[in-house]
C-alpha cells in the first residue's frame, strides 16, 4: 500500500544521485526488494512509472530484483529459507535465527549515459 | 553508458530522521513505544485503559496517527495528558518526519513513556522506523488466530504482542494457544500480554512491564 511513497522516495534519491554524478542522464535504476520488505513489485513499478512523468527521469527504466528471505540458525549455522511462514531450522528443528537477507529495500545500481 | 553501484537504502532519509527522534527522546529519558495493529483491534481503547489504571504512577504522552479525524486525540485528551494528532490525509502509515514535527509541538516535560499510535494497518508501518525503542503489535481475538501467518512482517519486527478482547474469547473460535504458537514460530522472542480493554482484565501484567521498563 505504501508503494507510492517508496516510488517518490526513489525519485528523490535519483535527484540526489544525478547531482552526485555530474548531471549524467540516468537511464536505468536497479532496486532490490527483500521478500520481507512488504512491497508489491507490480505496484511499485506501476507507481514509479506514474511518478517519473514530469521529472527528468521520465525515460528511466526501473528494474526490480527480488531478494529471497534467508535465515541463519544460531545453533548450527545452517542457512535456510522461508517455508509456510515457519522460521524453523530444518536441521536442528529449533526457532532461533538471524535474518541474513530478505529485508532489503535499496537502490543497488544505476545506469547512466 | 556505464553502471554505477550505489547500494543505498531507499528509506535512508526516514531512517536518519528516526535516528534524530531516537536521540532526542533518549536525551529526555523517554521510553517510546510504536503501537501497530489492524483497524479496530483496540489501540486507543488500550491506551485509555492504561491511562485509567496507571496515569497516577507513570507520566504518559501520546501521538495519535490516523488517516482522518482527531477523534482519537480527543479521547486521550480527556485524561489531561500531552497528546497530539497526526492526520495523514490518506497516508497508510506514519513516517519519522511526521513524528519529528509532532514532537516539536508536544510538551514532553517530565514524560516517562510516549506511545505512538500508528495508522491501523499491519503492512506499511512495519517498514518505517519512527525512532521508537520498541514496536508493539496489538491483535484481537475477533481477528482470528492465523493473524501471525497472514502478516509475518508485523510479528517479526515486534517485541511485544498485546492480545486484546480476551473477554470475547468464549464466544469465538479463537484458539489462544494456537495464536501464540503461530506468532512464536515467526518470532520466538516475542512476549504476550492477554487483556481486555473493555473489562480491564490482564492490565496488571502489562502495566508492571511498563513500570519495569522505565525503571531500567
Amino acid at each position: 500500500m505504501h508503494e507510492l511513497s517508496i516510488a517518490k522516495e526513489i525519485i528523490n534519491t535519483l535527484n540526489g544521485l544525478k547531482k552526485e554524478y555530474e548531471n549524467k542522464n540516468i537511464i536505468k535504476v536497479v532496486v532490490q526488494i527483500g521478500e520481507m520488505s512488504a512491497i508489491l513489485p507490480d505496484s511499485l513499478e506501476y507507481n514509479f512509472n506514474i511518478v517519473k512523468e514530469d521529472t527528468t527521469f521520465s525515460n528511466a527504466k526501473l528494474e526490480l530484483e527480488i531478494v529471497p528471505l534467508k535465515f541463519k540458525c544460531n545453533k548450527c549455522n545452517e542457512i535456510f529459507g522461508f517455508s509456510e511462514n515457519e522460521f524453523c531450522c530444518p536441521k536442528c528443528n529449533i526457532i532461533d535465527y538471524q535474518i541474513t537477507q530478505g529485508a532489503e529495500l535499496q537502490i543497488k545500481e544505476i545506469e547512466v549515459e | 553508458m556505464s553502471v554505477i553501484t550505489i547500494e543505498r537504502k531507499i528509506l535512508a532519509k526516514n531512517d536518519e530522521i528516526a535516528r534524530q527522534n531516537r536521540d532526542y527522546l533518549k536525551s529526555k529519558n523517554i521510553f517510546t513505544l510504536n503501537l501497530m495493529s489492524s483497524p479496530g483491534a483496540g489501540k486507543t481503547s488500550i491506551l485509555e485503559k492504561t491511562l485509567e489504571f496507571a496515569q497516577d504512577k507513570i507520566n504518559f504522552a501520546v501521538i495519535e496517527g490516523d488517516v482522518q479525524t482527531d477523534n482519537d486525540a480527543q479521547r486521550i485528551a480527556k485524561y489531561g495528558i500531552p497528546v497530539i494528532q497526526i492526520v495523514t490525509n490518506g497516508g497508510c502509515h506514519l513516517e519519522a518526519n511526521l513524528v519529528k514535527n509532532a514532537l516539536e509541538n508536544l510538551s514532553l516535560e517530565g514524560v516517562q513513556i510516549l506511545f505512538i499510535e500508528n495508522v491501523g494497518n499491519l503492512v506499511c508501518p512495519t517498514s518505517y522506523d519512527l525512532g521508537e525503542d520498541l514496536k508493539i503489535i496489538i491483535s484481537s481475538t475477533t481477528e482470528g488466530d492465523d493473524k501471525p501467518q497472514k502478516y509475518p512482517s508485523a510479528f517479526l519486527v515486534s517485541n511485544v504482542c498485546l492480545i486484546n478482547k480476551i473477554d470475547l474469547n468464549q464466544h469465538l473460535d479463537f484458539n489462544l494457544e494456537k495464536f501464540k504458537s503461530n506468532a512464536k514460530k515467526i518470532n520466538p522472542k516475542i512476549i504476550f500480554f492477554e487483556l481486555s480493554a473493555k473489562t480491564g482484565e490482564g492490565f496488571d501484567g502489562w502495566i508492571s512491564w511498563l513500570k519495569e521498563k522505565i525503571s531500567q
